[in-house]
């Protein structure tokens, strides 16, 4: 692919995900259309998960990208508020789409797609930590970015019904979230425990991902 | 070169036979081989190029009526999950305009078909899918406007593509009459008529069809028969449209340590033994067989693929590279 013709045509569908969802390739065919393609060009987004997985890669670059830039910014902060500033730049990333996210989060649990998710997912908190000024190399290393993983994903959750203006409760909830996770992460550290904090995510993830399919749809 | 003599006026099977034979010879002192403008594999024989074409031709007007079914015993059935592996990665929608090349029996043309019909890959009018857990979240607030948004593509798909407007959705392309009759005959028992599906006899080297016409391209086990390789995917390139997709479904070349050589023995010992007791014609097997073994490897094809103008090339592997799909888009 010359990666800016699917650069374009992924920038085209993202325009037509609000209207069009993110499955069945409605979106990418309504894209192809705009740009003058045939509508099997919708092909270059791969399938349905693939699709909302581009989008997550692409949301990760602008996050590494906008991050690097605001280096001098971040400087004065602690490391709790730099995560937490990074954090909030990712899930703002979502408000446009936030009311089809429940359905791109169920594509991107697919069992298929579900490994190269989680690769998406590790990809965010290394992001995120390397901006805080991380530079671990112990075990820590995993323990950090198991529960910024872990943060992310509630958070994200907690977005979805979200009604509050500007989403100001889910800037809490994930301030909340993060006190949890240090304190977790601290704990873990002394006792010098990885299973418990990968199983603490894990379990946050499965009650997390577990919780998609109950939840009630937004009014 | 008598044995050539034979080909042009005997009998498939013993012509064929004939030919294949020839290896002894042609292996010994053939120019033929020695040129390789002038001379082309068939199988692991090298023929004079204008020459292939007719003992294709024969190969596949000897296995016609037996075709589909020696595809499942050779492959165990696991051709239909390929062919259907093919169509789930086009996605065809309705509306598209759809091409099978050598699709003669209509394997391919009538799954794509079948797709369009049930809307499975997206209906035209009606942008979101009904996929799991939250697809109904969105749809709640905003079906209005998806159906307008489907439809301005529609439109614009629509305003692009004058040529399609009196195509129906699939076109069955194929070089051998006594292979489209086999699928005209399958096409009648599922009431597939005109407005759904033509069939055109057709070389894919030279195909019998505007510039810009279809929105995607099938061929599915074809290519490896096709003479000019080169000139077909050229001829591919020119019939689709802008963003148009290509697809092929070809053996490919074993990737996994050690299955080769299963696959070997299978295909060597079992293939032209099927052929001789169902088929009647263990000489159109080892050319089926020979054939696999002679089609360039993944990486290469994805070469002649993008040396063709597609872009975007790239390639699956199924059954551990038994056979690949290959994938390209038109972009200008």
């Amino acid at each position: 692919m010359p990666p800016q013709a699917r650069a374009e045509l992924l920038a085209a569908a993202l325009r037509h995900v609000p209207a069009c969802g993110w499955a069945g390739g409605a979106a990418a065919a309504a894209a192809a259309a705009e740009l003058g393609l045939s509508p099997a060009a919708a092909g270059m987004l791969g399938s349905d998960s693939q699709f909302v997985q581009l989008f997550v890669t692409d949301c990760n670059r602008r996050l590494e990208a906008e991050l690097a830039g605001m280096q001098a910014e971040l400087a004065p902060l602690d490391a709790r508020e730099r995560v937490q500033r990074g954090l909030r730049l990712r899930l703002g990333m979502l408000e446009p789409y936030i009311a089809s996210w429940p359905q791109a989060l169920s594509l991107l649990a697919a069992p298929a797609a579900a490994p190269h998710t989680l690769r998406l997912y590790a990809e965010l908190a290394d992001a995120v930590w390397h901006a805080a000024g991380d530079t671990s190399t112990d075990l820590s290393w995993y323990t950090k970015r198991a529960l910024i993983t872990g943060v992310y994903s509630a958070t994200e959750l907690y977005m979805l019904t979200d009604a509050s203006p500007g989403f100001a409760d889910t800037w809490a909830a994930l301030d909340r979230r993060l006190g949890d996770a240090l304190q977790l992460g601290a704990a873990a550290e002394e006792a010098g425990s990885l299973a418990g904090a990968a199983e603490g995510m894990a379990g946050m993830l499965a009650a997390g991902l577990g919780s998609i399919f109950r939840r009630p749809p937004p009014l | 070169m008598l044995s050539l003599a034979r080909v042009r006026a005997g009998l498939a099977s013993p012509a064929l036979e004939a030919v294949l034979q020839r290896a002894a010879f042609s292996g010994a002192g053939g120019t033929d081989e020695q040129d390789p403008r002038r001379t082309i594999d068939f199988g692991f024989q090298h023929v004079p190029r204008e020459e292939k074409q007719t003992l294709v031709g024969q190969v596949f007007a000897s296995v016609a009526p037996s075709y589909d079914i020696m595809n499942d015993l050779m492959s165990g059935g696991m051709h239909r999950l390929w062919k259907d592996r093919l169509v789930e990665k086009l996605r065809p929608r309705p509306g598209q305009c759809h091409l099978d090349v050598a699709g003669g029996t209509g394997d391919v043309a009538f799954r794509v078909l079948d797709a369009m019909r049930t809307g499975q890959y997206g209906a035209p009018a009606g942008g979101l899918g009904s996929t799991v857990g939250g697809g109904s979240f969105a749809s709640s607030s905003s079906t209005g406007s998806s159906s307008t948004a489907a439809a301005a593509a529609g439109a614009a798909a629509g305003a692009g593509a004058p040529a399609s407007a009196q195509l129906p959705p699939v076109t069955v392309c194929d070089i051998n009459a006594a292979m489209l009759a086999e699928g005209r005959k399958k096409a009648e028992a599922r009431g597939a008529g005109p407005e759904s599906m033509q069939w055109v006899e057709g070389n894919a080297e030279a195909l019998p069809f505007e510039a810009g016409t279809f929105d995607s391209y099938t061929i599915a086990f074809g290519i490896r028969n096709v003479t000019d390789r080169a000139a077909a995917l050229r001829e591919a390139h020119r019939a689709l449209r802008p963003g148009g997709r290509f697809l092929c479904l070809e053996f490919s070349k074993v990737v996994v340590p050690g299955m080769q050589q299963l696959y070997d023995l299978y295909s060597f010992n079992v293939i032209p033994q099927i052929g001789r007791v169902v088929a009647n014609d263990a000489a159109s097997y080892q050319y089926l067989v020979e054939s696999i073994r002679m089609f360039p490897d993944q990486e290469s094809w994805s070469r002649m693929i993008e040396e063709a103008g597609f872009r975007g090339v790239d390639y699956e592997n199924l059954t551990f590279g038994v056979v690949a799909i290959h994938s390209g888009f038109k972009l200008a």
